[in-house]
């Protein structure tokens, strides 16, 4: 292991915080991590990437970030294509300080304009070739990488009976699901995804929350492995954001909240299942919306109470901002459920 | 980092195998001709065991992947090996012609300062080879230890398992005995000490005679493919839990895991069948020997009614016609004999 790699593999590692006495959340300061720096370790092996070797990929934020650290690491150009709806100044100045080139496409939709970002990087394959596309999406390899958190919740707690994670790409959900489901064959499998967002038959529309849902189907999601779908609204998940960080000191992102919400109330309505949770991000990026009580009394329907249940649903359904749904998927194909 | 791929594409590792690998560097004792005289003839044991309770590749802490098992120990069956010094001549065996434990002898006489010394090595196995018992190793490692008692030294595990290596290319984790550590078989090192010793378990092993005996020198070495690799990390991550908080249960998922992913590399008939008797018998797992024909079915000692279980279990597989079927246990305490 060189040195730039030995310091990213101890900064993809998150730490443990139980938040009942049988729930155990994962807390990344960046998640993404683990699966760029394992994409980019293959794609060395297999002779797909050289140093100095050119990269890019289409993202919303923090695997654009964590693939600007391993380039700036490895000494790998980089380009990255977001839409303005997603990316911030900090965020944008953040990237360009570690070297990567950013395109920023126009998201009047605020739906992510995941079409527009993909026909860029198209054009820049068509220009430069040799250029390696991560794909976190669709790459295989991205879902592999999560043998290792899969690794660090049974080195922990040992048998696990449920696990709850946000999906966006399905790599964190669908990899540690599956390395769990070897030992664990059980073992109860929550999605975690929000309003117009089309990974579970929602159409697409305007999301505040963002981070996880998604507006194309990525391959890396695997519907029949998912027990249960809940869709969390931005509003309960910032507002478990904020009582998680006044609560118990956990500095993370709305995405994590929405997870923690889901997973508290699973292991309470659960005592004598053991629950594992993925908290993806550190709050660093939400300084200015989520931790700012100024921006957030500007949005309708703040305060929100949070709801101790989710309203259960049994056909999938479009929800407000406000709302938190939860539907049995039962492992079915999502073509069959949308039916 | 590297070695993502196949095992076939293992980064061996640099540092390791420059210092550790072969002779050790520093050697125990002076250099004292007359010291011939103060060898005597030395005894060693070495147990065998009965393949892995799990076996695949781990990443060490350099980043690299190393093939590496955990061995399930069999105490009731041992190598005994004397060593008799004489002040000339060469090492000989009897049974005639065993080379690795002539190789381990010289290898040991001179890490210890006696390269000069030579004698006889008398080995007595009931230790049947072939079927991943660990004969050749148990052979090697009780030489080891003859000699190092006829020099009147002790050795350190790890000097142990460095000098075996050296001896056959490749060697179990017998000499750590009742310790349990992931060990890098083909470089005779520790890839991870679990903390604690086996939690009670009886065994009841077995093997088919539709599976022909290995040949542990000429099998080649399985080539994992991704999956398997990113697979091996929990079954890790979940044995360092299992052995920590000593669960029998646990154990027994993680040596099916593993087991199944043997049977990719090299099969055993009759593994759907055992999953099942396992099942039935309320059994918390099975194991296989990883290159050998062997298999066994994993029961927790301290639960209730365990040993008619697994007396039930042995029954029916005589009856069924395998062979070498037999009940043992680790991780137990054990009454003096009356």
């Amino acid at each position: 292991m060189n040195h730039p790699d030995a310091f990213l593999c101890s900064y993809e590692q998150p730490r443990p915080s139980w938040l009942a006495p049988n729930l155990l959340a994962a807390c990344f300061p960046l998640m993404k991590l683990m699966p760029a720096r394992f994409i980019l370790a293959r794609a060395c092996d297999a002779v797909l990437l050289h140093p100095g070797g050119h990269l890019a990929e289409t993202t919303s934020g923090t695997f654009g970030l964590a693939l600007a650290m391993l380039a700036a690491a490895h000494s790998y150009n980089l380009t990255l294509v977001s839409a303005d709806s997603l990316m911030d100044t900090s965020l944008r100045r953040r990237l360009e300080l570690l070297g990567a080139n950013l395109v920023i496409v126009e998201d009047r939709l605020g739906s992510g304009a995941q079409d527009e970002r993909l026909r860029r990087l198209r054009a820049i394959f068509d220009e430069r070739p040799e250029t390696f596309w991560p794909r976190q999406y669709d790459n295989p390899d991205n879902s592999l990488s999560y043998g290792r958190l899969a690794e660090w919740f049974v080195r922990i707690v040992g048998h696990i009976d449920c696990l709850v994670a946000c999906v966006g790409s399905g790599g964190s959900l669908c990899g540690t699901g599956r390395f769990l489901r070897m030992l664990f064959p059980d073992l109860v499998i929550i999605a975690v995804d929000t309003h117009r967002s089309c990974l579970f038959g929602q159409p697409v529309g305007r999301r505040l929350l963002r981070g996880l849902g998604n507006s194309i189907i990525p391959a890396n999601l695997i519907h029949e492995m998912v027990d249960e779908v809940h869709w969390v609204g931005a509003l309960p998940a910032f507002a478990e954001t904020r009582r998680l960080y006044r609560e118990r000191a956990l500095f993370m992102g709305p995405t994590s909240g929405a997870a923690a919400l889901v997973g508290q109330w699973y292991a309470h309505a659960h005592p004598g299942a053991m629950t594992a949770v993925i908290l993806p991000d550190e709050g660093y990026r939400y300084q200015e919306t989520v931790y700012n009580d100024e921006w957030l009394s500007a949005l309708q329907g703040w305060p929100l109470a949070i709801a101790a249940t989710p309203l259960c649903i049994d056909k999938i359904e479009e929800g407000s901002e406000a709302d938190w749904h939860r539907m049995a998927w039962a492992r079915r194909t999502l073509t069959t459920v949308s039916a | 980092m590297g070695g993502h791929f196949s095992v076939g594409s293992i980064t061996m590792p640099r540092e390791k195998s420059s210092q550790d690998r072969g002779r050790p560097k520093h050697k125990v004792g002076a250099s004292a001709a007359s010291r011939k005289a103060s060898l005597r003839v030395g005894i060693g044991h070495a147990i065998a065991h009965h393949g892995e309770l799990l076996q695949g590749v781990f990443e060490g802490e350099d980043g690299h992947l190393r093939r590496g098992l955990v061995t399930l120990p069999l105490t009731s069956r041992q190598s005994l090996v004397t060593f008799w010094p004489r002040d000339s001549g060469s090492i000989r065996t009897r049974p005639r012609g065993r080379g690795k434990a002539v190789r381990a002898a010289a290898l040991t006489l001179d890490h210890l300062g006696y390269s000069d010394a030579a004698g006889d090595l008398t080995i007595e196995s009931h230790i049947p080879i072939g079927h991943g018992y660990g004969s050749s190793t148990a052979d090697v490692v009780a030489t080891i230890r003859a000699v190092a008692a006829g020099v009147g030294a002790t050795l350190r595990r790890s000097t142990v398992c460095r000098l075996a290596v050296a001896a056959e290319e490749a060697c179990d984790a017998v000499a750590y005995e009742d310790q349990v550590v992931l060990f890098a078989q083909r470089e005779g090192y520790v890839i991870e000490h679990f903390a604690g010793e086996f939690p009670p378990l009886l065994i009841v092993g077995f093997r088919s005679g539709d599976d022909s005996p290995v040949d542990t020198l000429h099998l080649p070495p399985a080539r994992y493919n991704s999956e398997e690799i990113e697979q091996f990390r929990a079954l890790r991550g979940m044995f360092c839990h299992a052995i920590r908080r000593q669960d029998p249960r646990l154990l027994g998922r993680i040596a099916t895991a593993s087991a199944r992913i043997s049977q990719r590399h090299l099969e055993k008939s009759h593994f759907d069948a055992t999953l099942e008797r396992a099942e039935t018998h309320g059994a918390c797992g099975i194991q296989v020997a990883h290159s050998g024909t062997l298999m066994g079915v994993l029961f927790d000692a301290n639960e209730i009614k365990t040993a008619p279980r697994a007396r039930e279990l042995a029954a029916g597989l005589r009856r069924g016609g395998f062979e070498d079927v037999t009940i043992f246990s680790i991780g137990m305490d054990r009454a003096p004999p009356s």
